[in-house]
């Protein structure tokens, strides 16, 4: 090791460190640059004077977001929607996820229900029936037009379905044979040696549900009822809907910068609660998913 | 005693299938029958099953639209520059991070570009309309540079490239994730045999890690073989504005703008459809070509 | 266990069936029929209910919710003025804002058959409803129910106004109406022509000898060669009181570009006409002349051109004045736009198309007892709280408050001619004939910036400035212009046009500009027509025809 430090691997040790060093600072600058404008006073945010630290640091936006009543109404239906969300997803995941883990001998349906998701994973009817259904269950303006038309994550029930068939079949003999039901073994046997892939599919679940901003916009009949992140995309729309190049300058200097800025900064929160987490089971998720076949 | 057994187990996995079953049967399957929509003229006062029946029409109509060709051409090129570039890119950053021997620097700067992957359009959206700004930090650039101010996002010659950029910027740490697994599944020995035989990093590059990563990137080009049709809904419906239809409207938002903010519910299902059905070959054969050549299966 | 199963699949089977008869069989009829339907007093327009009648409206909303603390859209100034003079409160089905959201609302509620008592939909969508017999006849409401200085209103358009919204001889919806915006007037650089001791050009050839003098003897010091005499949009012209587009030129030559007018008895697509190749031949030899902003092909913001101060003169409607003249004031305050009319003789009698009167439809749903609402609704919004109740203290203190968007629906009528007589207001108010406090919210703003102008015209504020010139000299000419109207005839969709329209109208950009720039000769008009009338054209204009019979 020591002998090939030559001259051209540590030039391109050098150049591999600022390529990287550059990839990185293209990610953390945009984010950083919205974090400074939150925390700037509003005339230097609308003049466009702000880089990577807060100009005049004030904490003017984030006390102004505090008595913006509908931003927190926003946000506390989105994380209704994400616990219960999750847990549906969660709760069906495992259920559905066991038998599927089986063989057509031990289960003989196996295979049709397999096909069935599969086709449901890859077909829709599309939007409009799927509103119609939803609106003829008498679900919209309800949470749960958020939140059950995605309750089964086909894509997670095929992930722990892989991770199921990895499980010892030993195990669950031994429990069988002290009459242990299906069900118990589920719980009391698979659930315990699957956390990790219950906390990488429930992490996703949290994102996903966190992150939708589209099905808000289409089942919600009032705009106290949007989950935050529809809230957020509407501070954006003012944006599409100019049909004149003149009018995105105008826009630029009319819509409140840095009350907005936190308010995008504080919605991410939640997601970097949870991303700890996240980052420590993402691989695990990739790497159950892809079993040899 | 050991039939009846048997029996029970099963009735038990159906069970457990049960209520899974139940959603998507309401809200995957029920929807489903609307796709007859797409071959009538459908008329809400009349019902799905009230309405007239037009045959192919719908489809006629698709093709002879001019505006088809170019949403078509508009979804491929997002398409994919997204998959090449979002290929491309995290591969590279893979191959660079692997490179690097301090833990924590590594660390970190994971961390950091993971990170946007996890944001949501709308957020990004934010954060895009605010760098590219008429007067926002790449404007200011670009007028320190003595060059004029550029309208990005309402540029037709711009906006193509900006989403396959932000889409690129949004997940390509991400998508390093797996060739870093990948790499780090590489024999060591290999690496010792090849600087026997006297090669330098590159040819090492070339005839090792490539070698030893290609696999993943079939599955994972495989994979989005059948996002050729995905430009992204949620980003391009964040972003776009009339000024760029001509260029950034995809299938996907020119479904939901003309078919359905346009009333014209029969046309978008038509287009739904006959989307849907060429995205599911495509992965069908996605799925035949990765266990063909990789010997994995997608599902 | 196997029961419970059972069950369960039944469950979901009932679930699964129940919502198939939901899709497959909805019920248009879901108002309140049993509601008893209104009495004689109560048909009148301001006649009063005795209980309280709920209506359900989709509801429009501003982008940013500009409602007074503890307001809803559904309780505050207007809901509370409606309860109090015709005891009707709204119930908002859906809430939306005005665009895409609201558009998507609409849709969504068409889709499922379950439309609102009252929404605003647009033209396509209005056809739509009438065709499938989703909407009622408001003919009998309208007459009984609507005061008359409303039916005055709408009857300022001459029958305009309510035609697009009668099907059959039945009127199906009410509308907004889109007041006159023409004509387009020339604005020009006082300042340079004072410098260049020219005189105001009246005619077309004394405008060309106008910009002749300013491109080529530079009086804004811009440089030589770096002053545009006419800024011109890209689309050329056919934009109805557009910014940047040569509409008042093409009516000297009879030409209505992009309208469908009647010709010798025919209808005809304005564009294709020999008075628009006319108008064209005048601009190429003015570009050809360098005379015409020479970038105008790729020119991305011609408002910079103003106001950097290159441009000597552009056609702009009366609000000019507010932009982009405004904008360049701030920059230079000695820049000094007047506007003028131009005409064949000089004599400043012009010609110019109408516009789509309308810009939305309020419709009531099938089904719904109190049709009669909808004019009542309008009537005290847009008459009695304009007119006789305009010092009612709620809403006067919610418009100074700066908030929007309380009017349940946000009906907007007016005269024909609302600018004009905006402008006579104004000028007795000035002259001292009108009392100040009889003007409304509007021109009371208006006419305290008038009043500071006038003080010190030289140094009047920016803001002041502009609004004296669009308000006062381009609504001016407004009114005092005597103008011939050619009526546009058609504003929506025609089948073959929903699948041809955008690719005819892309030749036709394509044709004007290059005719204008040079890149291809005047002749080439002929080329253009022809394969206009090959490629759809020959079939939409008898579609039109058919439409408008």
């Amino acid at each position: 090791m020591i002998r090939s430090k030559s001259f051209g691997s540590r030039l391109s040790y050098i150049i591999i460190w600022l390529l990287l060093l550059a990839m990185t600072a293209l990610c953390f600058v945009p984010m950083m640059n919205m974090v400074s404008i939150s925390f700037s006073n509003s005339s230097a945010a609308s003049a466009n004077q702000v880089g990577l630290l807060p100009v005049h640091f004030n904490l003017n936006s984030y006390s102004l977001l505090l008595e913006d009543g509908q931003f927190w109404r926003s946000f506390l239906i989105s994380i209704e929607r994400v616990v219960i969300g999750t847990s549906l997803n969660l709760i069906l995941s495992v259920l559905m996820a066991y038998p599927l883990s089986k063989t057509t001998k031990q289960f003989a349906a196996r295979n049709i229900y397999m096909n069935i998701l599969i086709f449901t994973m890859l077909f829709s009817g599309g939007m409009i029936p799927l509103f119609l259904v939803v609106k003829g269950l008498g679900l919209m303006n309800t949470i749960w037009a958020l939140i059950l038309p995605g309750a089964v994550p086909i894509f997670d029930v095929i992930l722990l379905m892989n991770f199921f068939k990895s499980v010892p079949e030993s195990l669950e003999e031994a429990a069988m044979m002290d009459g242990a039901s299906k069900l118990t073994i589920l719980f009391k046997i698979y659930l315990p040696i699957s956390v990790p892939a219950l906390a990488t599919i429930g992490l996703f679940a949290i994102v996903g549900h966190w992150n939708d901003y589209f099905s808000g916009l289409l089942y919600m009949n009032n705009p106290a009822n949007y989950p935050l992140q529809t809230y957020i995309q509407q501070l954006n729309v003012d944006m599409t809907k100019i049909t004149d190049p003149s009018q995105l300058k105008a826009l630029a200097s009319v819509s409140d910068k840095t009350l907005n800025a936190a308010k995008i900064v504080v919605s991410i929160l939640p997601v970097l609660a949870v991303y700890p987490f996240l980052q420590k089971y993402f691989t695990t998720g990739l790497i159950i998913g892809s079993v040899k076949g | 005693m050991h039939k009846n057994k048997g029996r029970t187990g099963q009735l038990a996995y159906h069970f457990m299938m049960a209520p899974g079953m139940i959603f998507l049967v309401i809200f995957s399957f029920v929807p489903m029958l609307g796709i007859v929509m797409a071959f009538e003229n459908y008329v809400p006062a009349q019902g799905i099953f009230g309405s007239k029946w037009v045959g192919l029409a719908n489809f006629q109509y698709m093709l002879q639209i001019p505006d088809s060709w170019n949403i078509l051409r508009n979804t491929v090129i997002i398409a994919l520059g997204k998959i090449i570039f979002g290929t491309i890119v995290p591969i590279i950053f893979a191959l660079l991070l692997n490179e690097i021997r301090l833990k924590w620097a590594k660390k970190t700067m994971q961390t950091i570009v993971y990170l946007p992957n996890f944001l949501s359009w709308a957020v990004v959206a934010a954060i895009v309309i605010n760098v590219f700004d008429y007067t926002g930090p790449i404007n200011n650039f670009l007028t320190g540079l003595g060059m004029h101010p550029i309208m990005f996002l309402a540029s037709n010659h711009w906006f193509r490239k900006i989403m396959i950029g932000t889409d690129v910027w949004k997940n390509f740490g991400y998508g390093a994730i797996v060739y870093l697994a990948a790499l780090t599944g590489i024999d060591p020995g290999l690496y010792e045999a090849s600087a026997m035989d006297g090669a330098n990093r590159f040819k090492q590059l070339l005839h090792v890690t490539l070698p030893g990563i290609l696999p993943t990137i079939m599955l994972i080009s495989a994979l989005n073989l059948g996002n050729i049709l995905n430009a992204g809904f949620d980003q391009i419906y964040a972003l776009y504005n009339p000024i760029v239809y001509e260029t950034g409207d995809v299938i996907d938002t020119y479904v939901y703008r003309v078919g359905l903010l346009g009333q014209q519910y029969s046309f978008a299902t038509a287009i739904g459809l006959l989307k849907s059905v060429v995205s599911f070959v495509l992965l069908i054969s996605a799925n035949k070509l990765s266990i063909k050549f990789a010997n994995m299966r997608i599902f | 266990m196997k029961k419970k199963i059972i069950a369960g699949i039944a469950a979901g089977i009932m679930l699964a069936s129940s919502t198939v008869g939901l899709v497959g069989l909805p019920n248009p009829f879901t108002g309140n029929l049993q509601a008893a339907a209104a009495t004689k007093q109560q048909l009148k327009p301001f006649g009063k209910y005795k209980k309280t009648i709920t209506y359900t409206i989709g509801k429009s909303t501003p982008g940013i919710p500009k409602l007074p603390k503890g307001s809803t859209y559904e309780k505050n100034a207007y809901t509370k003025y409606l309860k109090q003079l015709l005891n009707i409160q709204n119930k908002d089905s859906f809430e939306a804002e005005t665009g895409d959201s609201y558009n998507q609302k609409v849709s969504m509620a068409v889709a499922s058959s379950d439309l609102p008592d009252i929404m605003s939909v647009d033209l396509n969508t209005l056809r739509e409803l009438v065709a499938n017999n989703e909407i009622q006849d408001l003919s009998s409401v309208y007459k009984s129910s609507t005061t008359p200085y409303i039916k005055a209103m709408y009857n300022s358009y001459h029958g305009r106004a309510l035609k697009e919204a009668t099907f059959n001889g039945k009127l199906m919806a009410m509308p907004s109406t889109q007041n006159a915006n023409v004509p387009t007037m020339l604005w020009i650089r006082q300042d340079w022509l004072d410098k260049l001791g020219l005189k105001a050009p009246k005619t077309v050839d004394q405008l060309q000898q106008v910009l002749q003098a300013f491109v080529q003897r530079d009086p804004g010091n811009n440089g030589k060669g770096n002053t545009i005499g006419l800024a011109l949009s890209k689309s050329v012209g056919g934009e109805y009181g557009g910014l940047f587009v040569a509409d008042s030129l093409f009516s000297i030559y009879n030409s209505y570009p992009r309208q469908w007018i009647k010709q010798n008895g025919k209808v005809v697509y304005g564009s294709t006409t020999n008075q628009t190749k006319q108008g064209l031949a005048k601009l190429a030899s003015w570009y050809q002349k360098g005379l015409i902003d020479p970038q105008m092909a790729v020119r991305d913001s011609i408002e910079s051109l103003i106001i950097s101060g290159k441009a000597g003169a552009f056609f702009g409607p009366w609000w000019s004045g507010d932009y982009p003249i405004n904008s360049a004031l701030q920059k230079d305050p000695k820049a000094d736009w007047k506007p003028y009319i131009i005409s064949k003789t000089g004599n400043g009698k012009i010609s110019a198309y109408t516009q789509d009167p309308d810009s939305e439809f309020y419709v009531v749903k099938k089904g719904y007892a109190h049709p009669e609402i909808l004019p009542k609704i309008v009537s005290a919004l847009s008459d009695r709280l304009v007119r006789k109740d305009k010092n009612y203290k709620p809403v006067v203190d919610f418009v100074q408050g700066g908030y929007d968007g309380g009017k349940p629906i946000n009906v907007l009528v007016n005269f024909d001619n609302a600018t004009a007589q905006m402008y006579k207001n104004l000028q007795a108010t000035v002259d001292g004939k009108k009392d100040p406090k009889t003007l409304t919210l509007d021109d009371t703003t208006s006419y305290n910036a008038i009043k500071t102008y006038l003080k010190d015209p030289k140094n009047a504020p920016v803001n002041a400035k502009s609004s004296y010139w669009s308000r006062m000299l381009g609504a001016k000419l407004m009114a005092t212009t005597k103008v011939k109207n050619v009526d546009s005839l058609y504003f929506g969709q025609t089948k073959s046009m929903q699948l041809k329209w955008s690719n005819l109208q892309k030749l036709e950009d394509e044709a004007f500009l290059q005719i204008v720039t040079g890149q291809k000769p005047v002749s080439y008009f002929k080329t253009f027509v022809r394969q206009w009338h090959q490629q759809g054209g020959t079939q939409i204009t008898k579609e039109v025809s058919q439409a408008v019979k």
